[in-house]
């Protein structure tokens, strides 16, 4: 009996570490530190205005995120004088990229609206924005560098 | 499988002593596995970072439907913490004087206020770290609060303002206006406002906020976006304020060097606050809490 229920835990301690792996090998993509990605991405680009991190429940209200689709997030913003921001997402499952990049396209239509007859010269950084889809992880940059923006974003995804 | 072997049962009833319990084990085994399966979800999900505040999760409805950042609403919230203050300012709530200092209140005391306002106002909600609503967006004016449906895509503020009641609102217009060629204009359209709030909100402490400066070189380039103007507006705003009984708080003091200007180092354009200047308005709110 004893053997039996040894050998049983034996295999519920498999079960649960084959589960485990599972769960960490979803997305097939290289782990990366969002904080990290979007603290380089604003010391590194020349940005016209102060870039701020911002707190998450002012996230999920700028990107009205749901619970459950964000699993981590760093987003900089600006002061309100330009439509500069840096946004790095990880979703919670790979169902959940859709709804993110949808989101950071609602983002950026409302900034366009928002600026059009604000600051118009800022609908040119909103016209082409760098949007990276890379597994599990979106990653926004709207400023006057795209290629430096890319190139930052390219290091952290390249093994 | 469980149906094969409930059917065998009384087949296999001479070997009971020996199947009976391998099925039972068996069957102890499935249900371990799904226990262990469930662990591991139940602790993936606790272990991955937080994607909101406390608040923000007991308000997410709010969060959803642009409501600002989160609102949590607390009983004990709204209540000045210095005595000797509303003494000082309170007989009733449509008191119209300039508000004065008091002890500091602290985050609470903003969880039942809204801001109204336009992007300095949206800057307030990025980096106060208040659990207020916000009813702000890039260049609303007095006249364009009555018409743009932003909150939640769908709502203008006054709309909006029927939906919920606050103990305290916030107001802050004019830098948008500040060009405008008839003052007297800017100011009959936000005594409307006023007027249309007290309405919707009848127990709501209204507070008009001044119109922040302008950095010094902001101010000099010769438009109308300079500080002088910006004192006169403030006056007729105080004026407005006295006449429709409602509170009035003079921000300058809070952002502003001995000039009376915000400092260069405050703003990139001038016009908008930095992260510390943004806290600097909170903190001064904080100690002058509405009567």
């Amino acid at each position: 009996m004893k053997k039996f229920f040894l050998s049983l835990s034996a295999f519920s301690l498999c079960a649960l570490v084959l589960l485990t792996g599972c769960s960490e090998k979803e997305t097939g993509t290289k782990d990366i530190s969002v904080s990290d990605l979007a603290k380089e991405l604003s010391e590194q680009i020349t940005f016209e205005d102060s870039m701020s991190i911002i707190e998450q429940d002012v996230v999920s209200y700028l990107y009205q995120f749901e619970d459950g689709v964000v699993a981590d997030q760093a987003v900089y913003e600006s002061t309100g004088a330009t439509a500069e921001e840096i946004a790095v997402f990880k979703a919670d499952s790979s169902k959940q990229v859709e709804t993110i990049t949808k989101a950071v396209d609602a983002r950026i239509a409302s900034q366009k609206q928002a600026f059009e007859n604000y600051v118009p010269k800022e609908l040119t950084k909103l016209e082409d924005p760098v949007i990276e889809v890379n597994g599990n992880y979106v990653v926004l940059c709207v400023s006057n560098d795209n290629t430096k923006a890319k190139e930052i974003i390219d290091s952290y995804f390249q093994s | 499988m469980m149906s094969i072997n409930r059917n065998r049962r009384p087949v296999r009833s001479h070997t009971r002593r020996k199947s009976k319990p391998m099925l039972l084990y068996a069957a102890i085994g499935i249900i371990l596995i799904f226990v262990a399966a469930s662990l591991v979800a139940i602790l993936n999900k606790n272990l991955s970072p937080k994607r909101v505040s406390p608040e923000a999760a007991d308000s997410g409805q709010s969060l959803s439907t642009s409501e600002g950042v989160s609102q949590e609403t607390s009983s004990e919230s709204s209540a000045p913490t210095d005595e000797s203050s509303q003494d000082e300012t309170n007989t009733e709530p449509s008191s119209t004087e300039t508000l004065k200092p008091a002890a500091p209140t602290d985050n609470s005391y903003f969880s039942d206020a809204c801001f109204i306002g336009d992007s300095r106002t949206e800057g307030l909600m990025l980096y106060s770290g208040l659990d207020s609503t916000f009813y702000a967006t890039k260049g609303l004016s007095i006249s364009t609060v009555f018409t743009n449906a932003f909150v939640d895509q769908s709502m203008t503020v006054l709309q909006a303002l029927e939906t919920r009641k606050f103990s305290k609102i916030y107001l802050m217009f004019g830098i948008n206006e500040i060009g405008w060629p008839y003052p007297e204009v800017f100011i009959q359209k936000y005594e409307e406002l006023i007027n249309q709030i007290k309405a919707r909100q009848p127990d709501a402490a209204i507070c008009v906020q001044s119109i922040l400066p302008v950095t010094s070189s902001r101010s000099d380039r010769g438009d109308a976006f300079n500080n002088k103007n910006i004192i006169d507006h403030n006056k007729m705003l105080k004026d407005m304020a006295q006449r429709l009984s409602v509170q009035y708080l003079d921000l300058t003091p809070a952002v502003s060097d001995e000039a009376g200007a915000l400092p260069e180092e405050a703003s990139s354009d001038g016009i908008h606050l930095s992260v510390t200047y943004y806290q600097k308005w909170v903190e001064y709110l904080k100690t002058h809490p509405l009567t």
